[in-house]
């Protein structure tokens, strides 16, 4: 498989950083309860995380191993205060409706474990595709949940109300760990359901290729015969 | 170690390293703050386009620095519109009390409406037409506040301002940072109106108000005692208590029964032992308590409202005493 190919599905769903490894959970409770803030969220997720990973692998090599967490810290903590300066300047509405968590993304697990597993290893393009793709997963998990919570608690899609029923808990922290938890367990099952169905493909096939291998031996072997 | 040494060492390097990220970063925030600074005209505008959707005419008008800054609320900037918005007034007001004893800054638009009465033609506060959340310390989930959530709190407002608690049903997440914004209506309403109508609210001169909803309370005066019926304001945590209180001539509350109690937790024998406490309880040991940061039962709001009560009561004997023996009332 192509490893560009690779890193961006293990980014987006095989590795996804808020079902599988479960990183970014202060942002992604504090944010599902509006669709929309949690796809902002995301957005601006996506664009620290790319600078950062293009950043660091730009200078993996440079950077000694000993003060590289310090450094990482310092690189990712400029890019989300540039991020801020930029939405209110440009995007007020953003940068209000983020309120406190545009300037937590510096904490965000996500950011950092991405600079320390992967960026300070590979090269600026794979650490950008990583970035691009680590980004999306979170932004779709993010914007997945946020749709389900702001239709349940609110009744609406993307601020536009389309029924009058809600379920006041789903606004609220409590109605998100809930949705949380629950989407975990679906996304985990559906990748669990497609890797054994990967796995039993792939045996089948090796057994397959086995009993041919097996079989042109014998052939072989009567042929000789 | 020689110094040339200490220059090839890996210690060297990672401080040169560090030392050097930080500083590009530094310089590249430093020129980035001046490129995306957003000025004061720039908020200002940004709060016109969205309120009014236009452009509009305005003169900066001198905020009165005792009616312009109290333990509720803060005035920051006001304007007087002109032009087809006459008698609109532009505030920027940050409203106190918020979430983790944060604030938010809101834009609020408050009108006035001309008047003609035996003294002559004046003003009366109109109502407040428009607010939108300016900026916010603190309050992690001011996102929680839409629009709408802002407007029904404008909407509910009653003769004695705007409440934001679930009294009025409103909920939103984000109970501590609506305070605050109900908190920043009230203001805009109180500084109008003291301002612009000549309205003197009552008990106006007294110590500790902040906490009162000084038009229902009332004081009567009995020999040397002084009764006081004191209803607190709503604040952004409990409802409203309602505390009959009685100062003698000691400076010393003879008599402290809470009539109505506002707590939201069923805090009602915690209460009880509360309103017995303050028996006895003079300026002087209130004040001390109060700024002992002591209060901490599990029911701080409401302990604090009842305390300063007591203080409300206690430190304006003198004055209530002097201004209600005719048998006033205010």
């Amino acid at each position: 498989m192509n490893k560009y190919k690779k890193i961006t599905l293990d980014g987006i769903i095989f590795n996804n950083p808020t079902f599988i490894l479960v990183l970014g959970t202060c942002p992604t409770l504090g944010l599902i309860s509006s669709a929309l803030s949690a796809l902002e969220m995301g957005l601006a997720v996506i664009v620290i995380l790319t600078l950062s990973n293009v950043i660091i692998s730009a200078l993996r090599k440079i950077i000694p191993n000993e003060v590289r967490i310090p450094c990482y810290i310092v690189v990712i903590a400029t890019l989300v205060t540039l991020i801020r300066m930029v939405l209110d300047k440009f995007l007020p509405s953003v940068y209000e409706a983020l309120g406190g968590f545009l300037a937590l993304i510096v904490v965000n697990c996500i950011i950092l474990g991405r600079a320390e597993a992967f960026a300070n290893k590979h090269t600026v393009a794979e650490s950008a595709v990583d970035g691009v793709a680590n980004g999306i997963g979170f932004t779709l998990a993010l914007t997945a949940m946020g749709i389900i919570c702001e239709f349940l608690g609110k009744g609406s899609l993307f601020g536009a109300q389309i029924m009058d029923f809600s379920i006041g808990l789903f606004s609220s922290p409590a109605g998100s760990f809930i949705v949380f938890g629950l989407s975990i367990c679906a996304f985990t099952a559906i990748i669990d359901k497609f890797q054994r169905a990967k796995r039993v493909k792939q045996n089948k096939l090796a057994r397959e290729n086995l009993l041919d291998a097996g079989n042109a031996a014998r052939t072989a072997e009567e042929g000789n015969a | 170690m020689t110094v040339k040494e200490f220059f090839k060492t890996n210690a060297f390097k990672c401080i040169a390293v560090l030392l050097s990220i930080v500083l590009i970063c530094c310089i590249a925030l430093t020129i980035c703050d001046s490129l995306f600074e957003v000025t004061a005209k720039e908020r200002l505008d940004r709060a016109i386009a969205e309120i009014y959707g236009e452009s509009v005419e305005y003169t900066v008008a001198e905020i009165d620095e005792d009616k312009g800054d109290t333990a509720q609320y803060s005035i920051d900037e006001l304007y007087d519109l002109s032009g087809k918005h006459e008698n609109e007034f532009l505030m920027k007001i940050t409203g106190k009390g918020g979430f983790n004893s944060g604030s938010v800054t809101c834009w609020v638009v408050a009108t006035v409406s001309p008047v003609s009465g035996e003294d002559g033609d004046g003003f009366e506060f109109g109502g407040i037409t428009k607010a939108t959340i300016d900026s916010n310390v603190n309050q992690s989930y001011i996102h929680y506040i839409t629009s709408d959530a802002i407007q029904a709190v404008i909407n509910k407002q009653d003769g004695d301002g705007f409440t934001s608690y679930d009294t009025n049903g409103i909920k939103t997440g984000a109970t501590f940072s609506l305070g605050a914004i109900a908190n920043a209506l009230n203001g805009a309403k109180e500084y109008v109106e003291a301002i612009y109508c000549g309205v003197v609210l009552p008990f106006d001169g007294y110590e500790y108000t902040d906490k009162l909803n000084v038009n229902e309370t009332t004081v009567t005066v009995d020999g040397t005692n002084v009764n006081y019926h004191i209803v607190t304001n709503h604040g952004n945590h409990p409802k409203p208590f309602t505390i009959e209180m009685t100062v003698g001539a000691d400076g010393a509350i003879s008599n402290y029964t809470i009539i109505v109690n506002g707590s939201t937790m069923d805090y009602g024998s915690d209460m009880a032992a509360i309103a017995l406490n303050m028996n006895g309880q003079t300026l002087e040991t209130l004040e001390a308590f109060i700024n002992s940061d002591g209060i901490h039962t599990g029911a701080t709001y409401s302990n604090e409202e009842c305390v300063y009560a007591g203080l409300f009561a206690t430190a304006n004997y003198e004055k209530a005493l002097a201004e209600f023996s005719q048998g006033g009332n205010a």
